[in-house]
């Protein structure tokens, strides 16, 4: 009887161990608290997380061990923050999040996190004990290393990085152009208002450091007149920094304001800065992405607080941009055709003029009509860039298609995104 | 309105400043202490019209008041002399305890003095509220900026507070030998605020007592400074009651020296309190933790206690404590300091040794014959332990001083004719008492809430036997220097009190140095027989209990001058 009471037990304590042995910890955060508190650079955010520490003893549980686990659980908030949480987390598509969830184990253990911890508060924001101080909850101040994040998914095939996208067609050429609410240009406005021009140059900074090809609109005195003239023939807003982004053809431009409040403190001024960013796509001036981005209230210089407040508001920003690039990479290089009838007889035939374009151009690529006037026809066109490498490109090709129909094809105005151009009979 | 009513008056008061303090952080925060502005107002108020002071002594009590309040923890606010002059000439009328007159003055020409000095100085000063995450933010990293924002400033116009002294009672006692003072007195304290609007509000009152005295014929000299009788009973009164205060001071809630612990070695932990917040070795921290229970409610949980063991400069490391009873700890609990007057109260009762050899002091007058006996003496000591680690950053290194007091088993006779002698040699034990006076140093080095002591004493030590001689009571003393080490072993039994035992070897030289006092004055004696005198000596060890208190207010401080000296320097 005796040998085989011991044999149930030693069954008992066997089945015991492996079923200990088969739970597997989860990696995941228990705590999905976190809020951004500062973009201090472009490739860095601090973050203010909360971490639980709950220990799996019923007895002796110490308060070393719920710390070093609430401690692991903050990283881990902080990190999971960045990838699903907030408005703009890095990963947005439903294939991205299902890649994460395979390794997400992996990449939470407490050795893999540390390497995107750039620094870690010494104090606690909050720390309290509770459950009959069994469990810790604390909240701490973390700076992660996004860009070093993003790598590492992408290197594991979670999202696209931005270096392959570069490798590809390139990151969106960006502009920066002060919003104005007169017709003054935006050269004029960072000429005269030298905190506007160091808020534009906060945001270049930010568009530089993520490899974005940055256009400076200094560089390019007036709008094209003749674009002027054929985008109101369409019926386009003379927004001058649409039109500017339109002449110089840059893939996206980015617009900002400033206001700025004071008041004192004894005799010490102190100054908060308010930036607005606004990115839109060039060729159809859809907005891409709006974001306000708070200074401080500080004594400190400007144009300190300015980069201050456009630190807090261009990342996110940006990381729109790259999203909308992403989703128009896949559709193929973007180009916005405008094609009028540059004769009466052509004006006449115009509508059998622009059928034959349409098929063209379907041909080339994906093809969105704006709009279709009498002697006006306004397109979107989506090619792949290997086919044809510019906007050059299109243009010869068009231009040896349609003499072939008898027709001709003089180009008016041609840059990177934008090809005004007019077409007649032989 | 008298002293007393003030309290009455502004317990509600009190209770909101309390609580408004409580709203400006969640009770959870990892709060630690941020310095405070104050203003010290040089005038002495009296609650009682009767108080005699003449002008220099009023002066005296305002300036020792004003360095002991004066603490590193505090930035100072040096009101200008005119404005003062204006204060003090208005007060002048109302010298006697006017809380409403009093801060009708302060907000007239005190206030817009405050001000000027927080406008001009709350950069500098807010640049130590800037905290360690702010200081990682892009506007100090890149920027090189302070990392100041208006919360700051604002924090600093609004964290000032004033001190307006007062004293309650000065008495002054002429026995025939002594010299006595006894003064009581206090600090009223007021917080102002300047955003969103000026405020001043009444905060709370402290109360204290200083007693000292002192040997009308002595003449004092304590680091190189001479005092008079009179002087020094005056000087130790008035710097047991400041040092009484400035443990009042420290006591406040919202002046009590905090942090969180940032890391733990053993028994090693790590604090972001330094050199420059007042911190000061030796002194004890409580720690504790926030504690949520079932329902919601927060309580703040001690569990042990620290005791600074390394004071660093913020330019260097972190300070230290040693964890003399360790609880459950981790990084972010909460160090809170314990009130200390850097004084311990040592009680020892023990037993020593005493030989005395058969010998005779022969007067004109009479012959004392001692007889041989090995004798144990019973005695108790009580010891004033200073810690003196803040001045020598020696952590646990005290200076002692202290008197005991015991007898002893004699076989001695007086006598006054030859005859008597040859009929009654002495044979009955007899108590003789056995008086000293010591001082010297102890170590003590803590394993835990265990610590082993050494300290090694200098000692007058006298036995004396009293008889009768012609009807009159006579006091005869054998006097000797010596020295006593001692090794003990102690046990922490709270954050206040230490017991132990202790072993000691005794040795003091048989000395043929008698006194005698018969009626009220003593007098050196003469012995004839030098050549074989009644050998008494100690050479052996002792044993012993060590007890000692360490205690937060001390109305007689012997040591107070000294330690108010120290501090200066």
């Amino acid at each position: 009887m005796k040998p085989k009471i011991g044999i149930q037990i030693l069954f008992l304590l066997i089945s015991l161990i492996l079923i200990h042995a088969g739970e597997k910890q989860s990696n995941l955060p228990i705590s999905r608290e976190a809020v951004i508190i500062e973009y201090t650079s472009p490739s860095e955010v601090m973050i203010r997380a909360t971490g639980y520490g709950i220990s799996n003893r019923r007895f002796w549980v110490k308060s070393k061990e719920l710390d070093l686990k609430a401690n692991i659980d903050a990283r881990r908030a902080a990190l999971w923050y960045l990838i699903f949480g907030g408005t703009d987390p890095i990963l947005k598509t439903k294939k991205e999040i299902e890649n994460f969830k395979k390794i997400q184990n992996s990449f939470f253990s407490s050795d893999n996190i540390k390497q995107f911890i750039v620094w870690e508060s010494e104090t606690y924001n909050q720390r309290i004990k509770f459950d009959n101080g069994k469990k810790l909850k604390i909240v701490k101040t973390l700076k992660v290393n996004v860009k070093l994040l993003k790598d590492f998914l992408a290197s594991n095939g979670i999202i696209e990085s931005e270096k392959s996208i570069m490798e590809k067609a390139g990151l969106p050429q960006i502009m920066v152009v002060p919003e104005a609410k007169d017709t003054t240009t935006a050269i004029e406005l960072l000429k005269k208002d030298p905190l506007l021009k160091k808020g534009a140059e906060a945001i270049e900074q930010s568009l530089t450091a993520r490899g974005f090809e940055v256009i400076v609109p200094e560089q390019i005195s007036s709008i094209n007149n003749i674009l002027l003239t054929r985008l109101s023939m369409v019926g386009e807003s003379p927004d001058p920094a649409y039109l500017f982004a339109l002449s110089i053809g840059s893939d996206v431009y980015i617009t900002f304001n400033m206001t700025s409040s004071a008041r004192y403190i004894g005799s010490t001024m102190v100054k908060k800065y308010a930036i607005t960013c606004r990115a839109f796509e060039t060729t159809t001036a859809r907005l891409l992405g709006t974001e306000i981005g708070y200074s401080k209230e500080r004594p400190a210089r400007d144009a300190a607080l300015i980069e201050e407040a456009v630190n807090n508001a261009i990342g996110k920003v940006l990381d729109r941009i790259i999203e909308y690039w992403k989703m128009d990479l896949k559709k193929g290089t973007q180009y916005r055709i405008i094609i009028s009838c540059n004769d009466e007889p052509a004006k006449e035939n115009s509508e059998e003029i622009f059928y034959i374009i349409r098929s063209l151009l379907k041909k080339m690529g994906n093809l969105k009509e704006n709009s279709i006037s009498d002697n006006i026809y306004d397109s979107m066109l989506w090619i792949n860039s290997e086919a044809f490498a510019g906007a050059f490109d299109i243009y010869i090709h068009l231009k040896k298609k349609l003499a072939t129909r008898g027709l001709t094809l003089d180009k008016v105005f041609l840059n990177r995104k934008l090809l005004v151009l007019k077409v007649g009979e032989n | 309105m008298s002293v007393d009513r003030i309290g009455k008056y502004h317990i509600a008061l009190l209770i909101a400043v309390l609580i408004a303090t409580n709203i400006l952080y969640s009770p959870t925060e990892c709060y630690s202490y941020e310095k405070k502005s104050i203003s010290f107002v040089p005038v002495l108020l009296k609650s009682d019209e009767n108080i005699q002071l003449s002008w220099k002594r009023e002066k005296i009590i305002l300036h020792e008041l004003k360095k002991a309040i004066q603490m590193k923890r505090f930035f100072i606010n040096d009101l200008p002399d005119t404005s003062v002059r204006k204060f003090v000439e208005e007060m002048e009328n109302f010298r006697t305890m006017r809380i409403d007159m009093m801060r009708k003055y302060i907000e007239k020409f005190l206030l817009p003095e405050i001000y000027k000095i927080l406008d001009a100085s709350k950069e500098i000063r807010a640049k130590e509220f800037v905290s360690e995450t702010d200081k990682n933010f892009f506007i100090v990293l890149k920027a090189k900026e302070l990392g100041i924002t208006s919360d700051e400033l604002i924090k600093v116009m609004n964290s000032s507070y004033i001190a307006v002294p007062f004293i309650s009672e000065f008495v002054k006692t002429k026995k025939k030998d002594k010299i006595q003072y006894k003064i009581s007195g206090g600090i009223v304290w007021y917080h102002i605020k300047f955003y969103p609007d000026k405020k001043i509000e009444y905060a709370c009152k402290i109360e204290s007592w200083g007693i000292g005295s002192a040997e009308k014929k002595e003449k004092y000299t304590i680091l190189n400074r001479k005092y008079n009788a009179d002087e020094f009973a005056f000087m130790t009164a008035v710097n047991s009651l400041a040092l009484n205060l400035q443990v009042k001071t420290r006591e406040l809630k919202f002046f009590k020296l905090e942090a969180p612990i940032i890391s733990i070695n053993k028994r090693t932990i790590y604090l972001t309190l330094y050199k420059e917040d007042g911190l000061k070795e030796d002194h004890p921290f409580k720690i504790g933790e926030w504690i949520e229970d079932k329902d919601g409610n927060l309580e703040f949980r001690y569990s042990g206690f620290v005791r600074i063991n390394k004071v660093s400069s913020k330019k260097e490391n972190l300070s230290t404590g040693l964890a003399i009873y360790k609880g459950d700890w981790a990084r972010g609990m909460i160090a809170v300091e314990h009130p200390y007057l850097g004084i311990d109260i040592a009680f020892k009762p023990r037993i020593a040794p005493i030989i005395v050899k058969k010998g005779a002091v022969l007067t004109d007058k009479f012959l004392l014959l001692f007889g041989n006996s090995l004798g144990q003496a019973t005695a108790i000591d009580l010891n004033l332990n200073l810690s003196i680690s803040p001045y020598i950053h020696s952590f646990q290194t005290f200076l002692v001083g202290g008197a005991g007091v015991g007898i002893v088993p004699v076989k001695t006779k007086l006598y006054s004719d030859i005859p008597s002698i040859i009929f009654n040699w002495p044979k009955e034990s007899i108590f003789a008492t056995m008086v000293n006076g010591h001082i010297g140093f102890l170590k003590r080095y803590y394993f835990g809430p265990f610590a082993i002591h050494l300290e090694g004493l200098a000692a007058f030590q006298r036995l004396f036997i009293t008889d009768e001689y012609k009807d009159t009571t006579v006091y005869i003393y054998n006097n000797s220097f010596g020295t006593r080490l001692n090794l003990g072993l102690e046990y922490a039994l709270g954050i206040d009190t230490n017991i132990g035992f202790f072993v000691g070897y005794d040795l003091f030289p048989p000395m043929d140095w008698w006194t005698i006092k018969c009626g009220r004055k003593e007098e050196d004696l003469k012995n004839y027989l030098s050549y074989q005198y009644p050998r008494i000596y100690s050479n052996g060890l002792s044993f012993g209990i060590y007890l000692h208190f360490s205690v937060s207010e001390l109305p007689f401080n012997p040591f107070a001058i000294l330690q108010s000296s120290l501090n200066e320097n």
